[in-house]
């Protein structure tokens, strides 16, 4: 956290300029060359910038590794902003070494297992084609697709009978919409299928969603909002929900500091 | 025992109760029956029935079908929601509803003088500290709620009924409460206390009753291994505090032989990306250890920080340092100004050398951050609620670059909303690499939250307890040596 406010300051500057001296940053914000380069540095290494001679520059696709690349088209292909990256970050900080996890589709749910990299000997689960590939590909996880048809708008597939035969420590599941009257809600009905399966062979159920889900409504119930104890969500999501959480003994996880 | 023995007789009997909201029955109790002379401790998870049974009890709900049989006991009972006007006084909620008058010849009028009088003995009866002509609103929610208490025991019933009081309360609250009620119970009355909270309450309950699913599953003598399965059970049970997997790293702070006033000789340590709380029971001295730390008063010792010593002899050191100290209340705010001054308020060289524009910047960045909006920035610190005026102070910190977080009593006075958003704060910060120090009263949130527990007495470390035996009930037992 320390210098962040720092780093976002030149990361806005280069968005800006496309490409800043360090002599300028250094006047504008008051500190030494020293400094100035050691955050190039940083942000050199998020892959956000290039540095030049004197300077950096923005990324723009040029110069990228592989991998890098393709989060890059996923994050573009789906969608995916800064903020549901970090709820995602934030979501991966609760999984532990060894753990089996279930991981869903969707722009959390690919944003959630770009974030699995910095993790050491899991086994994931998935029901979602793009996230098997993406893991098969850039991870040495053991991973576990579980078959049947694959739906043409969300990449997930139909099959969940190859879920009984796991025991899953940690399972994420998104919702659509989240209300106090119908609780969680999601659009398809073989979310709520699985949700039921998720139920019964994991150990812990989270729920993954972004703040303006709260107080939206999904089609189909998917589970009462007392029945999931943990909830990993944006800092914004409306108090009343706080207090509701906090009063029925459920955790809430957010990232309130911007720490990279 | 014989004498306690005799003082019990049948004092509540229900037989063949039913209720129901629209089809479910939530409640169904064929036959049970309640003594007077002991205090019954009512457990059971949300929606287990607990209130209800309680509301029928009292008469405030009345069941479909069946019976309950006071044997002509009179009761009270305090509602988990407050029941206070909230813009009354307090001598005024002491007596609403049975004010005080005076009449002469057919002419009678309130006896507001004779009504202070009364509330001023009542609460010096109980050794309650509340100004009585305060307006209810402006008393901590913690409080008001053992005024209310205190003012149901004054209507001298022979039941009374509390539902899930603990919520707000710290230890020495809930000492207060539980001594409170054992005098009226002694007295050969009987209470029942409704609680999911059992680390503290526990001393003094004689009897544990069950619920579950609407239904009553046990009535227990509550002997101390009965209690201690209770508690290790509800214990387990517990996950609103957030608590991330961080890993630690030694080396941030290293305390040897600290001593002031009235602490004598402690060592400790700290690590990166650890938190560590400090409890303790009344005079134990335990925030004198953070303020020592922040160069708030003398001492003599040693403080290590990231492998070399520092002498700290103002908060200003300190602050350069990197140790920062969040109080309770107005502590550290400068209450005339405005919400941006105080965060640019610590007086370090980073901000000094700054330019204004830059500092309104930064300042603005860190409010954001915590979810101060901005017409909350541009006014006044002193319009901010608890919660918000704690984040302004965390955001001043954050400017200053601190590395180790004292927090004295960090959740006192917090709305449930903001606590959440406190939790998260702790949980990035330990991320972050800062060190986090929690002294607190909240027993259940120290067991949530820290990964090391210090106990102290009388200024002096009496235990540690590490996360995997850190539980209510362990730190309970170590403050009180049983």
């Amino acid at each position: 956290m320390f210098g962040i406010e720092r780093l976002q300051a030149i990361r806005e500057l280069i968005k800006e300029k496309k490409s800043v001296e360090v002599v300028y940053l250094g006047k504008e914000l008051d500190v030494s060359e020293v400094t100035i380069r050691r955050d190039l540095d940083k942000l050199e290494k998020e892959g956000f910038i290039a540095k030049t001679y004197g300077g950096a520059i923005l990324i723009e696709d040029t110069m990228l590794s592989g991998q890098r690349k393709y989060d890059i088209m996923l994050e573009q292909e789906h969608n995916i902003s800064d903020d549901v990256i970090r709820v995602a970050k934030t979501a991966s900080k609760l999984i532990d070494t060894g753990d089996t996890v279930f991981i869903s589709g969707g722009d959390l749910g690919m944003a959630l297992a770009m974030a699995l990299k910095e993790k050491d000997d899991l086994i994931v689960v998935t029901n979602n084609i793009e996230v098997a590939i993406y893991l098969y590909k850039y991870s040495d996880f053991k991973t576990i697709f579980i078959g049947g048809e694959i739906d043409r708008h969300t990449g997930n597939v139909t099959e969940m009978d190859q879920l009984d035969e796991l025991l899953i420590e940690k399972a994420f599941v998104t919702a659509e919409g989240i209300d106090d009257v119908f609780g969680y809600t999601v659009n398809e009905k073989n979310d709520v299928r699985l949700y039921k399966k998720l139920r019964s062979v994991s150990r812990n159920l989270i729920v993954l969603c972004m703040a303006d889900a709260f107080g939206r409504r999904g089609l189909v119930k998917m589970a009462p909002l007392d029945t999931i104890e943990f909830v990993v969500t944006e800092k914004n999501l409306p108090d009343s929900f706080k207090r509701y959480y906090f009063e029925h003994n459920i955790t809430v996880h957010t990232s309130i500091l911007n720490i990279d | 025992m014989i004498g306690v023995l005799s003082m019990n007789r049948v004092g509540i009997t229900l037989s063949g109760l039913i209720k129901k909201y629209n089809v479910n029955i939530v409640l169904e109790v064929p036959e049970k029956s309640f003594d007077t002379g002991y205090i019954y401790g009512l457990i059971g998870t949300n929606g287990s029935g607990k209130t209800t049974l309680l509301e029928i009890i009292n008469g405030s709900v009345i069941a479909d079908e069946g019976e309950v049989n006071l044997h002509d006991l009179k009761t009270e009972m305090v509602y988990h929601e407050n029941g206070l006007f909230q813009d009354l006084k307090v001598y005024e909620n002491i007596f609403v509803g049975r004010e005080l008058k005076k009449s002469m010849l057919g002419v009678s009028w309130l006896d507001w003088k004779g009504m202070l009088r009364a509330s001023e003995s009542l609460l010096a009866k109980h050794n309650l500290d509340i100004p009585i002509k305060a307006t209810i609103k402006d008393l901590p929610l913690s409080v008001q709620k053992l005024l209310e208490v205190i003012i149901a025991l004054s209507k001298e019933p022979d039941l009374l009924i509390i539902d899930e009081p603990l919520t707000y309360f710290d230890i020495s609250q809930i000492t207060f409460l539980n001594r409170a009620i054992k005098q009226y119970v002694d007295q050969g009355n009987m209470a029942i206390y409704s609680s999911h909270r059992w680390g503290e309450i526990y001393q003094v309950v004689d009897r544990i009753v069950t619920m579950r699913d609407g239904h009553i599953v046990s009535d227990e003598v509550a002997t101390p291994e009965v209690l201690r399965g209770f508690l290790e059970f509800s214990e387990r049970d517990n996950h609103k505090y957030t608590k991330r997997t961080i890993p630690l790293w030694p080396g941030l702070l290293q305390v040897k032989e600290l001593r002031t006033k009235h602490i004598g000789k402690i060592d400790f340590s700290l690590h990166k990306g650890e938190i560590l709380g400090i409890v303790g029971l009344k005079n134990a001295y335990k925030s004198e250890i953070g303020k020592a730390l922040f160069g708030a008063i003398h001492y003599e010792g040693h403080i290590i920080l990231e492998g070399s010593e520092k002498r700290i002899r103002t908060t200003a050191n300190a602050v350069e340092e990197g140790i920062c100290y969040i109080g309770i209340g107005d502590e550290g705010v400068f209450v005339e100004d405005s919400v941006i001054n105080n965060v640019i308020s610590a007086n370090v060289p980073r901000i000094r050398k700054l330019r204004r524009s830059a500092k309104q910047l930064i300042s603005k960045y860190y409010l954001d951050m915590l979810n101060v909006s901005s017409d909350q920035m541009n006014g006044s610190i002193n319009q901010l609620s608890a919660g918000y005026k704690q984040k302004v102070l965390l955001a001043k910190w954050f400017f200053s670059k601190s590395k180790i977080f004292i927090f004295n009593k960090p959740t006192a006075n917090l709305d449930a909303a903001s606590k959440v958003d406190i939790y998260n704060v702790f949980a990035d910060l330990a991320e972050s690499g800062a060190g986090i120090i929690i002294v607190s009263n909240d027993l259940e949130e120290v067991a949530g939250l820290c990964d090391r527990v210090l106990i102290v007495e009388s200024g002096g470390i009496k235990k540690v307890i590490d996360r995997k035996d850190l539980t209510v009930y362990s730190m309970v037992e170590a403050m009180q040596n049983w």
